[in-house]
């Protein structure tokens, strides 16, 4: 292969603007396996969230949104369920299991979700795998807390730990301190948004607002811990419950009986037809965003024609002194999209380096913020597609400057013209 | 000039995610027959449950849970070797007289019916190949979010005035290997073999499922 | 156009021009040449004035432009009778070169631009292997040229004089016995002593290895060194009638 050394000492030689050239390629590059990655991940990570969960039931609201707080947290609910109704539909002959959710509070940043003791039994992710603990056990009693791998990771707790909650889901708000909660368990990793949540049992968030009106402690009014336990710690209201039925036919008549409940409006929903709804609202958004990281890509590719065409002009010489030996024009030619073929290729695997370390950097940041895990994986197939693709483009873009040297390689013969 | 350009950035984004959107089909049009008159007049407790009012439905018309016989299918093998079956065929004689006095479906106000069907099954679709044409509800996915579980349904997005599907108008699928989560609102052919399941409920029922199903983009 | 070499019409000859017309597209007849003959392992000195033709002559000796009419015949070969890959491997087997500057690539250092045609042509590849290795023959050539392979074989091109690289430029020329070496200028950048030594060292070796030279310059003061001297004019009728 006569062409490649020359091409390779070519690029050497004007290793500035190759390597300048090859960085442009590799942050598009970077940006379009990103996003792919990103919205993949995001999918798995999504789809695999729940499972073995029939219906999730909460305060009458549209489906995507339900799912979103009941499960990923995210947003806040619009309205409560009462007791009443779920202890209604949960006695219903067709339900196997029901664990209640009840959420409003948080820690440091990370949710707490008051539930019982029934959610490490039946709550499901991935293929059906259970909750498993790493340290610890369910809660017991009224003050107990059982947390996320990460809530414990990132707040270096371990059991026995004493905790304070929050009132209200935003960073920093009124504390529940008379009331501090102790650590009993520790989850271990699921890669759901469990993992970033502080379980503690429904009695623990009626005791924590029990002295509390119109979401405000006030002084002189208060009810001490102990008291507090002695109490009736029944709740009032959940936030939303998770149904497991005997049978899972009896789905649609269950769903439709509880969308219909004449008592209160609550709404019930299929946890995979929700998350379809949800991509299809997203799925816009991500073809745009598609759109555009390809379109950078291209840019890149221009940069890479501006930066190749422009060289041709100084190096006429070189190309006369080729002919002159004996070269002939197709060699010019391929010499060229050769340098191109090669300054993409090391664009791409630039790019594909930079995304893993952003990727490796932005793991935990992601984790925290959203409960999305970013594992480094090896590329997909559609990812290595899009790779072939990048590097196909980069040679045809490379043809342009080297049609304009392989007509200037016939034409100029061996003129001395500089 | 710069505004010019703005406003075709705009309407060229505006055409873009309007033909990117999903538009669900408009309510599939849900054979006549499957019109029904809600069962007793909805209480608390009876709407409760849909499935125990149909249940409570079956044994008032003194129907037995058990399988009954019902019309053979009649179209021909497919080019794929699958028989096209149709929906009806897989509720027993007794349902389909059963749907011959249907109450006219109002679209006005809170009446919905509750889900009307049997726990009855129709041995005569089982145990040979057939292809279904409908809709997937996705339930079950393994850890990449690969769809392993789902019920087949007739129709989608029907308005919210008629009922779900009964439970012998669906069916309950299992994947031999895991696939991308198709769209709901996608029609598509169920191909395998139906069987038909004890149902663990109240009243001993059956219900059809298929297990190594097979799912193919519907062409027409 | 035939892909078979034209019959040998002179074996002797080196070079041989017959009834040449060439004008540039749409330009007026830059050369006509009745008869131009120089025999094998002739020395020729051909003297021109910029803008006289004699680019465009060494061109059409290198087959890189054709004639309008006419015959060019290159060691035996008519040259307008092969098509234009054949004409370059014509020119990488036979032919060497030597420019008045910037003859080598930037990018390759010394001794890799002295096996630079070695790439181009197997013939030339397959005279050096016979003799040993390749890098042994260039740095044998660098030595003949007063280049000390030692120091300057991994050398940039850019760290070189100007006389050091016409030297060079000359080794490549050279490497793989050409029959044919056609210099244009070469010494025009050099000064005064650096010219002489130049030329000896290339006479030396084109002795050696029997090569035909054609040497171009404007420079009369060199002419004494060849076996022939003419003007351009002498054979150019275009110059000597005054049409262009």
């Amino acid at each position: 292969m006569r062409v490649l050394p020359l091409a390779l000492k070519s690029l050497r030689n004007r290793l500035g603007t190759a390597l300048l050239t090859a960085l442009t390629i590799a942050l598009s590059v970077a940006l379009v396996l990103g996003v792919q990655r990103i919205r993949s991940e995001a999918r798995e990570s999504f789809a695999s969230t729940v499972s073995g969960t029939d219906l999730i039931v909460g305060a009458r609201s549209s489906p995507v949104g339900l799912l979103l707080y009941a499960v990923f947290h995210l947003g806040d609910a619009t309205n409560n369920v009462s007791w009443q109704s779920y202890q209604d539909i949960a006695a219903s002959p067709d339900v196997a299991w029901a664990v209640p959710i009840s959420l409003g509070d948080s820690h440091r940043g990370f949710r707490v979700m008051g539930t019982t003791a029934d959610f490490f039994a039946h709550y499901r992710y991935g293929a059906r795998h259970p909750l498993e603990f790493s340290a610890g056990k369910p809660f017991d009693d009224v003050y107990d807390a059982v947390l996320g791998a990460e809530v414990a990771h990132k707040l270096g707790y371990a059991l026995g730990s004493e905790i304070v909650l929050t009132h209200g889901t935003g960073r920093i708000g009124s504390e529940h301190k008379d009331k501090p909660f102790r650590v009993v368990g520790i989850l271990a990793r699921t890669g759901t948004p469990v993992d970033a949540t502080v379980a503690v049992g429904l009695a623990g968030i009626e005791a924590i607002h029990v002295d509390w009106q119109s979401g405000a402690q006030i002084p002189g009014h208060t009810v001490s811990a102990d008291d507090a336990r002695r109490m009736d710690l029944t709740p009032k209201t959940i936030t939303a419950f998770l149904l497991g039925l005997k049978s899972r036919i009896a789905t649609f008549g269950v769903q439709r009986a509880i969308n219909d409940y004449d008592a209160e409006p609550l709404t019930a929903i299929l946890p995979g037809v929700a998350l379809q709804q949800l991509w299809g609202l997203v799925g816009i958004a991500e073809n745009a965003l598609l759109l555009v990281s390809g379109l950078v890509v291209l840019v890149g590719l221009a940069g890479m024609v501006t930066a190749l065409t422009t060289t041709l002009g100084e190096r006429r010489r070189e190309m006369a002194i080729l002919r002159a030996l004996g070269a002939p024009p197709r060699l010019v030619f391929g010499l060229l999209v050769l340098e191109a073929g090669l300054l993409t290729v090391a664009g791409a695997a630039g790019g594909v380096l930079l995304m893993y370390a952003a990727l490796a950097f932005a793991q935990g940041f992601v984790m925290d913020a959203f409960g999305l895990a970013l594992p480094l994986s090896p590329p997909s197939m559609l990812e290595a597609a899009l790779l072939a693709a990048v590097l196909l483009a980069g040679l045809l873009a490379g043809t342009i400057p080297a049609l304009l040297a392989y007509r200037r390689a016939l034409s100029d013969g061996l003129s001395l013209r500089i | 000039m710069l505004a010019h350009c703005a406003r075709g950035l705009l309407f060229a984004v505006a055409v873009l995610c309007t033909a990117c959107s999903r538009e669900a089909p408009p309510a599939a049009t849900v054979a006549p027959a499957k019109d029904i008159a809600a069962t007793t007049a909805p209480s608390p407790k009876a709407t409760a449950d849909g499935a125990v009012a149909a249940r409570a439905y079956a044994q008032s018309r003194g129907l037995a849970p058990t399988t009954t016989g019902a019309v053979a299918p009649e179209k021909p093998l497919g080019d794929d070797g699958y028989v096209e079956l149709d929906w009806l065929k897989m509720m027993p004689k007794e349902d389909l007289d059963a749907l011959k006095n249907p109450a006219p479906v109002q679209h006005v106000g809170r009446v919905r019916m509750a889900q009307f069907g049997t726990f009855n099954t129709v041995a005569e679709v089982t145990g040979h190949k057939i292809k279904l044409p409908g809709y997937v509800v996705p339930i079950e996915s393994d850890d990449q979010g690969r769809m392993t579980e789902f019920f087949f349904v007739p129709f989608f997005g029907a308005c919210i005035h008629v009922p779900p599907p009964p439970p012998n108008q669906l069916v309950y699928a299992k994947l031999a290997q895991p696939i991308k989560t198709p769209q709901i609102w996608d029609p598509y052919w169920l191909r395998g073999e139906l069987r038909v399941e004890t149902v663990k409920n109240q009243i001993a029922g059956s219900a059809y499922t298929m297990v190594d199903a097979e799912l193919v983009p519907y062409d027409g | 156009m035939s892909a078979r070499l034209a019959p040998k019409t002179d074996a002797a000859a080196a070079i041989r021009l017959e009834r040449l017309q060439f004008s540039w597209r749409g330009g007026a007849r830059l050369l006509d040449i009745d008869r131009f003959v120089v025999a094998r392992g002739e020395r020729v000195f051909l003297q021109g004035a910029s803008g006289s033709g004699k680019s465009t002559l060494l061109g059409l000796l290198g087959g890189v432009l054709l004639p309008q009419s006419g015959c060019v015949a290159v060691l035996g070969s008519d040259l307008s009778s092969l098509g234009g890959a054949q004409r370059d491997r014509f020119r990488a087997d036979h032919i060497g070169f030597v420019f008045q500057q910037f003859n080598l690539l930037p990018f390759l250092s010394v001794r890799e631009n002295v096996l630079l045609p070695l790439r181009f042509s197997a013939r030339r590849r397959h005279a050096v292997l016979r003799r040993g290795e390749a890098i042994a023959e260039a740095d044998r050539l660098l030595r003949a040229l007063d280049l000390d392979p030692a120091r300057h074989a991994h050398k940039p091109v850019g760290a070189l004089s100007v006389g050091q690289q016409q030297r060079v430029a000359a080794a490549r020329a050279l490497i793989g016995d050409p029959e044919l070496l056609i210099a244009d200028e070469p010494t025009s950048a050099l000064d005064a002593d650096a010219r002489g030594a130049f030329l000896h060292l290339l006479f030396d070796e084109c002795r050696r290895a029997g090569a035909t030279v054609v040497f171009v310059s404007h420079d009369r003061g060199l002419a004494p060194m060849f076996d022939r001297s003419l003007r351009l004019a002498d054979i150019n009728a275009t110059l000597r009638m005054g049409t262009n």
